[in-house]
C-alpha cells in the first residue's frame, strides 16, 4: 500500500515538476522579447527561485530540474521493473537522466567564446563574450607574458598585487559600463595616466545584452615607492604605459583571454550570395593552424573540432579599412557527446514503449499509453 | 471509377473559374510562349508564370488582379509591354489607413489603389519613405513600415514599366537627315524610332562623333550635328535604365550565373549576334503585343526562350521551368482543399447518418485529394532540389499531410468512419489556412545560409512537424470524444475507440515532437556549438513535449479522468500553434498589419474558442455521464 | 574665391575666380561630371561635348564656353540632377559659373544663366 502511495505521490510531483517548468519556459520566453536572451536565462534558466511579477516566488529551473532528476532516480531504483513490459519507460526514464546530466556538465564546465581575425591576422587566444580583465605585461613584443586579473574579483576598495611585478593596485572606481571623456577637470586635479588622453569615467546604463558593455576602472597604483592614477578604458586601443625603475609596465583593460590549443591564421574570407539577392548562401573561411601550418576550411555548418575546442563560423563585418573581419565561435564542451547518447537512449524507449504497447493490445485497437 | 468521381468534382470549380476569367480580360495575343519564360528573382530562376503571381501578390495581396479576376501573367504582359498600362487597375495594397491619409488620397474600402491614383502623391510618397528609411529599424511604426513598402512596390512597378522601352518608337529617336539613315541603313523616314534601332547603329555614330572633336561646332554639318545629337541621347537613355531589379537575361560568363535586365545587357554584349538576335525577338514580342499579331508574338517569344534555355548554365533550373509551368498549371494543392473540403462534408453526413454508401465516397475522395495534395508537395521538392519543409507556408503542408495519413490510418484500425472525418477536416482547415495566410509571394524562394543543410533540415523539421501534426490530430479527436460524450451517451463501444484513438495520437504526438527537439538540440550542437540555448524556437517545441508528458502522468497517476484527458489533448492544440507561430508572433506584435493580418487576432480567437469548448462541453458531459450512470446502471 | 551666390528656387549658382587655368576645359569638364555623378562618358562623346560647347564673349571682353550639362540626361528624365556651367578667362584669371539643379529647373532658368554669364565684366 504505501508503494502504491509512494508511487501516486511521485507522479504527483512529476506532474508538479513539468506544470512547473512549462510557467518557466513561458515567462522566461516572454521575457525575453524585452530584456534580451541572456537576461532570461539568467533570471529563469539558471537560476534556483525566481520572483514572478516581482514578487511571488517560485522555484527557478534549476532547483525544479534537479528535484525531476531526484523524482527520476527514485523511480529507477524502486519503481521500474526489469522486464519486457517496463523496457520501454525504462530506457525512456534513463535517457532523460543522461539528458539532464549531460546539461548540467555543459553548464558547469562548457566555455563559450569568440576568435576575430581580419585576413592575414593571426592569435592563439580566443576572447570571452561578457568578462573582462585587466592585462599587465612589461613587454610589447607579440610573444610574451601577460598576467591577467578578472573584473569579477575586483570592485571599488580591492587591493591586490601584480604578480612578478610587486606592483600594488588599489581600485577606486569600477563601472560596468562607462562613457569616457577628455579633460575638462580643474588644472590641480592630478592627471591621470591613460594611453588615449581620456581623463573621467561616467557610468552607463548598462546594455540588455552585456556582450555590449565597455567596462571601466580607475586604479591607484604605487610602484617601487611611487604612487600613480591610471585610467583603464575597455575602448581603449592600446595599452597604457606605467613607467618604472625595472622597466615600463603595459597595463590594458581587454575581454577575458583563453588560450586555445593551436594558432590560427586566417588566409582568405569568402562569402556567397544566392544569385541576384543579398540572401547569404554560404560563409567560409580558409584558415592555417599552427604550430603544424595545416590549412582547413571552416564554414556554416562545417566546423573545425580540434583537441576538445570546437570552431564554427559565426559571422564576418565589412570593416570600414574595406577588410573583412571573419569572426569564429569558439566552445569548449566536456559533456558535447552526452545529449547525442541520452537522445539515442531515450527515443528508443519511446519507440519500444509505443509499439510493445501497440502489439500487446488486441489486434484491431489502439491501446492506450 | 474513383478517377471519374474525383474529376467530376474537380470540374466544378475549374467550370465556376472559367466562367469567372472568361468574363474577364482576353489578352491580345496568346502568352503560352510566354509564361514559360526564365526569370532570376530573388535569388531563385523561376518561370514567368510564377514571377507574375509572386510580383501581382506582392503589390496587391490576391493573385489576380480585380473584379474581373485577371491572371497574373495577362496583368504582367500587360505592363510591361504596353507603353501606357491601364493605370486604373486597384494593384497597390495599402493597409494602414493612415497612410492613405498622408498620401492625400480617397481611401477605398478595399485598400487597393491604381498607379494614377497615387501619380500625384508620388513626390510625397518618396519623401515620407524617405524619412522612414533613415529612421532605425526598430524605432519604425507601423505607418512607416507600410510607406517603405508601398514605395518599394511603386518604385518597382515603374522599373517594370521602362524594362521594354527600348523597343518602343520614341520621338528622340527619330532620325532627321536622310544620309545618315541611309549610313544607318534604317528604312522609312524621320518617324519616331526605337532605342534598339538606333542603338544597333550606334557605330557609326560614334565614328562621326570622334571626327568631330577637331572641328568648331559652327562647320558642323546637319548630318554631323544629328549624329551626335542621336549618340548623347542613347548615353542618356541607358544611363537612365541603368541596373534595373528586372533581371531575366542569362549572361553566364565562365560558367557563372549572371543575369541582366535587357538594358543593362544592350550595354555589355551589343556586339555579340546572338545577343542582338535576343533583344530583337524581345522587341518583336513587345511591339507584336500592341499589335494584336498573334504570330508574329508567338515566333519572337518562343525565339527568345530557345536562346535563354541554351545560355543558361544551371541545367538543373532550365529542367524545372517545365515543372514549375505545370505545377502551376495543376494547382494540385488548391484542388486537394477543395477536394477534403467536399469529402469533410459528406463524411460528415456518413457519421451522423451512419451511411456506408457515403463513408465509401468520402473516404474515396480523401484518398485522391491526399494524391493530389501528395502531388503539390512532390512537386515542391522536385522544383526546389529541397527536402518537403524550408518555410512556414510549407509546414503546414506537411502537417495537413500527416494529419490526413495518421485519420486514415485510424481507419484502417477501427473502420468507424471517424478517421475519414478527422482525415478530411484538417486536410481541409490546414490547406485553407495555409493558403490565406502564410503566402507571401514566392512560397518556394531560397533558404537563408544559416538553414542551408539538407540532412539536419529533413530530419528536425520533419519529426517536429511530425510531432505537432500528431499533437493537432489528438486535439481534434478530443473535441469529437467531448462533443460524443455529450450527443450520445450510451454508446460505450464508441467512446471507448475514440478515447484511444485519441491516447494514440497524443503519444505519436509526443514521441515525434521529443525526436524532433532533440534533433534540433543536435543541429544547433553540430552548427553553432550548442545544443540548447532556451531560445522562442526551442522553449516552444519543449512546451509540446511537458504538455503531452504531464498529460499522460497526471493520467497515469489518477489525477485526471477520460474528459480530462480529452480536454488536456484540445488544449494541447493551443501549445502547439503556440509553438508553431510563436516566433512570428513575438516578432509581429498584436496589431501586424500586412499579409499576416490578423496573424494575432486569429491565435487569439482560436485561444479563446478551445477554452471556451472545453469550458463548456467537460462540464456538461460530466453531467451526462452521471444521469447515464444513473439510468443504466 | 568666391565672388558670388545666386539661389534659385533652393538651388545654388555660384560664380567663383582662380588664378590660371585650373587645369583647362578638358579636366573642369570631367570634374563637373564627376559632380553629376555621371559615369565615364565614351571617348567619342567627350570630343563631341567639347567641340559642341558655346564659345562666348562677354561684355566684359572674358572669353570663354558655356557648357550645356543637359545632353546627358533623357528628356524623360524631368527631375535628375544636371548642370549649367561657365569657364571665361581674361587677364590669367578664369571665372566659373555653375547652376547645378533639375533639369527642369534648367530649362526654366537656361536663358537667364547665359544672359548673366554674358554680362560679366
Amino acid at each position: 500500500m504505501s508503494r502504491i502511495i509512494r508511487i501516486s505521490l511521485s507522479l504527483r510531483m512529476v506532474v508538479a515538476c513539468l506544470a512547473i517548468l512549462m510557467v518557466l519556459v513561458l515567462a522566461g520566453t516572454l521575457y525575453q522579447v524585452e530584456y534580451g536572451l541572456y537576461a532570461a536565462q539568467q533570471k529563469y534558466f539558471y537560476s534556483w527561485f525566481v520572483l514572478l511579477f516581482g514578487f511571488i516566488p517560485f522555484p527557478g529551473t534549476q532547483l525544479t530540474l534537479s528535484v525531476l532528476f531526484i523524482n527520476l532516480t527514485a523511480s529507477m531504483l524502486f519503481h521500474f521493473r526489469l522486464g519486457w513490459r517496463q523496457a520501454g519507460i525504462v530506457l525512456i526514464h534513463l535517457g532523460l537522466m543522461l539528458l539532464l546530466t549531460g546539461g548540467w556538465v555543459t553548464h558547469q564546465f562548457g566555455e563559450e567564446s569568440f576568435l576575430s581575425l581580419t585576413e592575414g591576422e593571426a592569435s592563439n587566444v580566443s576572447s570571452d563574450y561578457r568578462e573582462w580583465e585587466i592585462s599587465v605585461a612589461k613587454t610589447r613584443d607579440p610573444d610574451r607574458e601577460v598576467v591577467g586579473i578578472d573584473l569579477r574579483s575586483l570592485h571599488a576598495g580591492t587591493t591586490f598585487v601584480v604578480e612578478g611585478t610587486g606592483i600594488e593596485v588599489e581600485v577606486e572606481e569600477q563601472y560596468a559600463h562607462c562613457r569616457a571623456f577628455r579633460a575638462e577637470k580643474e588644472a590641480d586635479a592630478e592627471p591621470l595616466l591613460n594611453v588615449s588622453g581620456i581623463a573621467e569615467l561616467k557610468a552607463a546604463p548598462e546594455n540588455r545584452d552585456p556582450e555590449a558593455n565597455i567596462p571601466g576602472l580607475v586604479l591607484r597604483v604605487k610602484r617601487g615607492g611611487t604612487s600613480a592614477g591610471l585610467l583603464l578604458f575597455g575602448g581603449d586601443m592600446l595599452e597604457t604605459e606605467l613607467p618604472g625603475a625595472d622597466g615600463p609596465c603595459y597595463f590594458s583593460l581587454r575581454r577575458k583571454r583563453y588560450p586555445l590549443p593551436v594558432s590560427v591564421r586566417l588566409l582568405d574570407f569568402e562569402r556567397t550570395v544566392h544569385p541576384g539577392s543579398s540572401t547569404p548562401k554560404s560563409f567560409s573561411s580558409q584558415v592555417e593552424l599552427g604550430p603544424v601550418e595545416r590549412e582547413v576550411t571552416i564554414e556554416m555548418n562545417k566546423p573545425l573540432r580540434i583537441k576538445g575546442y570546437t570552431f564554427f563560423q559565426a559571422s564576418f563585418q565589412n570593416l570600414e579599412s574595406g577588410a573583412e573581419l571573419s569572426t569564429f565561435a569558439v566552445t569548449r564542451n566536456y559533456g558535447r557527446l552526452i545529449p547525442y547518447i541520452a537522445t539515442g537512449v531515450t527515443v528508443a524507449g519511446l519507440a519500444y514503449h509505443f509499439i510493445a504497447v501497440l502489439v500487446l493490445a488486441a489486434p484491431g485497437r489502439k491501446a492506450a499509453a | 471509377m474513383t478517377r471519374r468521381r474525383f474529376s467530376r468534382w474537380a470540374w466544378v470549380p475549374l467550370g465556376v473559374g472559367l466562367a469567372f476569367g472568361a468574363a474577364g480580360q482576353e489578352p491580345p495575343v496568346d502568352l503560352e510562349a510566354f509564361r514559360r519564360i526564365a526569370i532570376l528573382y530573388e535569388g531563385r530562376v523561376m518561370p514567368m508564370d510564377s514571377y507574375a503571381q509572386a510580383i501581382l501578390f506582392q503589390f496587391s495581396g490576391k493573385k489576380r488582379l480585380g473584379e474581373a479576376k485577371e491572371p497574373a501573367l495577362s496583368w504582367l504582359a500587360r505592363t510591361l509591354f504596353t507603353v501606357d498600362p491601364k493605370g486604373d487597375d486597384p494593384l497597390f495594397l495599402i493597409n494602414h489607413p493612415e497612410v492613405v491619409e498622408a498620401l492625400g488620397i480617397e481611401p477605398r474600402k478595399r485598400r487597393r489603389y491604381s498607379f494614377s491614383e497615387l501619380h500625384n502623391s508620388l513626390a510625397k510618397l518618396q519623401e515620407l519613405a524617405g524619412r522612414a528609411v533613415q529612421m532605425e529599424e526598430g524605432n519604425r511604426s507601423h505607418v512607416e513600415k507600410e510607406l517603405i513598402r508601398v514605395f518599394g512596390n511603386v518604385a518597382y512597378f515603374l522599373q517594370l514599366q521602362s524594362l521594354f522601352l527600348f523597343a518602343v518608337p520614341h520621338a528622340d529617336f527619330a532620325v532627321a537627315d536622310e544620309t545618315l539613315r541611309k549610313e544607318m541603313h534604317l528604312d522609312g523616314g524621320d518617324e519616331s524610332r526605337a532605342f534598339i534601332d538606333v542603338f544597333f547603329e550606334a557605330g557609326i555614330l560614334q565614328q562621326k562623333v570622334q571626327a568631330l572633336g577637331q572641328k568648331p561646332k559652327e562647320e558642323w554639318s546637319a548630318n554631323e550635328a544629328e549624329a551626335f545629337r542621336l549618340a548623347s541621347v542613347l548615353f542618356a537613355w541607358s544611363r537612365q535604365y541603368r541596373d534595373l531589379q528586372v533581371t531575366f537575361m542569362p549572361i553566364d560568363p565562365h560558367g557563372e550565373s549572371v543575369w541582366l535586365s535587357p538594358w543593362d545587357a544592350l550595354s555589355i554584349n551589343v556586339h555579340d549576334p546572338e545577343m542582338r538576335k535576343a533583344l530583337s525577338d524581345l522587341g518583336d514580342m513587345a511591339t507584336a503585343y500592341r499589335a494584336s499579331a498573334r504570330l508574329e508574338f508567338d515566333l519572337a517569344a518562343r525565339a527568345y526562350r530557345a536562346f535563354a534555355e541554351r545560355r543558361m548554365s544551371n541545367q538543373a533550373a532550365r529542367h524545372n521551368l517545365g515543372l514549375e509551368v505545370t505545377a502551376n498549371r495543376l494547382n494540385l494543392l488548391s484542388r486537394a482543399g477543395w477536394g477534403y473540403g467536399v469529402a469533410f462534408f459528406v463524411s460528415l453526413l456518413a457519421f451522423l447518418f451512419e451511411g456506408r454508401r457515403l463513408a465509401r465516397v468520402s473516404l474515396v475522395l480523401v484518398l485522391v485529394s491526399l494524391a493530389a495534395h501528395a502531388a503539390g508537395i512532390g512537386f515542391r521538392m522536385a522544383i526546389m532540389g529541397r527536402p518537403p519543409v524550408t518555410n512556414l507556408y510549407a509546414t503546414f503542408l506537411f502537417v495537413g499531410l500527416i494529419c490526413v495519413l495518421l485519420g486514415l490510418f485510424l481507419e484502417a484500425v477501427q473502420r468507424s468512419g471517424l478517421g475519414v472525418l478527422a482525415s478530411s477536416f484538417s486536410g481541409l482547415s490546414l490547406l485553407l489556412v495555409a493558403q490565406r495566410f502564410f503566402v507571401e509571394g514566392d512560397t518556394m524562394h531560397q533558404v537563408v545560409a544559416v538553414l542551408d543543410s539538407n540532412f539536419w533540415l529533413s530530419t528536425h523539421v520533419i519529426a517536429i512537424t511530425t510531432g505537432y501534426a500528431g499533437c493537432i490530430f489528438a486535439g481534434l479527436i478530443g473535441h469529437i470524444y467531448l462533443l460524443q460524450r455529450i450527443f450520445g451517451p450510451g454508446r460505450e463501444g464508441w467512446m471507448a475507440a475514440t478515447h484511444r484513438a485519441m491516447i494514440g495520437a497524443l503519444a505519436f504526438g509526443l514521441i515525434f515532437s521529443f525526436l524532433g527537439t532533440m534533433l534540433g538540440g543536435v543541429w544547433a550542437d553540430h552548427s553553432w556549438g550548442r545544443f540548447w540555448g532556451w531560445d522562442p524556437k526551442e522553449n516552444g517545441a519543449l512546451l509540446i513535449v511537458l504538455w503531452s508528458a504531464l498529460l499522460f502522468h497526471a493520467r497515469m497517476g489518477g489525477m485526471i479522468s477520460e474528459r480530462g484527458m480529452a480536454a488536456g489533448c484540445v488544449l494541447g492544440v493551443i501549445v502547439v500553434l503556440a509553438a508553431w507561430l510563436g516566433v512570428n508572433l513575438l516578432n509581429a506584435g498584436l496589431h501586424s498589419y500586412g499579409f499576416t493580418t490578423g496573424l494575432a487576432g486569429g491565435f487569439f480567437a482560436i485561444v479563446a474558442a478551445e477554452v471556451l469548448f472545453v469550458g463548456i462541453t467537460v462540464p456538461i458531459a460530466g453531467r451526462r455521464e452521471i444521469k447515464h450512470v444513473a439510468s443504466g446502471a | 574665391m568666391r565672388l558670388a551666390t545666386f539661389t534659385v528656387e533652393g538651388n545654388e549658382c555660384s560664380l567663383s575666380a582662380l588664378p590660371g587655368d585650373v587645369g583647362g576645359h578638358r579636366a573642369n569638364v570631367e570634374r563637373w561630371l564627376g559632380q553629376l555623378d555621371v559615369e565615364p562618358v565614351p571617348e567619342d562623346l567627350m570630343t563631341g561635348f567639347l567641340a559642341e560647347a558655346e564659345r562666348v564673349d562677354t561684355e566684359g571682353a572674358l572669353h570663354g564656353v558655356v557648357y550645356d550639362f543637359r545632353r546627358f540626361t533623357a528628356d524623360g528624365d524631368a527631375d535628375a540632377t544636371s548642370m549649367l556651367a561657365a569657364a571665361l578667362e581674361k587677364d590669367g584669371f578664369t571665372v566659373f559659373v555653375k547652376l547645378m539643379g533639375p533639369r527642369n529647373l534648367l530649362e526654366r532658368e537656361a536663358a537667364h544663366f547665359r544672359d548673366l554669364v554674358l554680362s560679366l565684366r
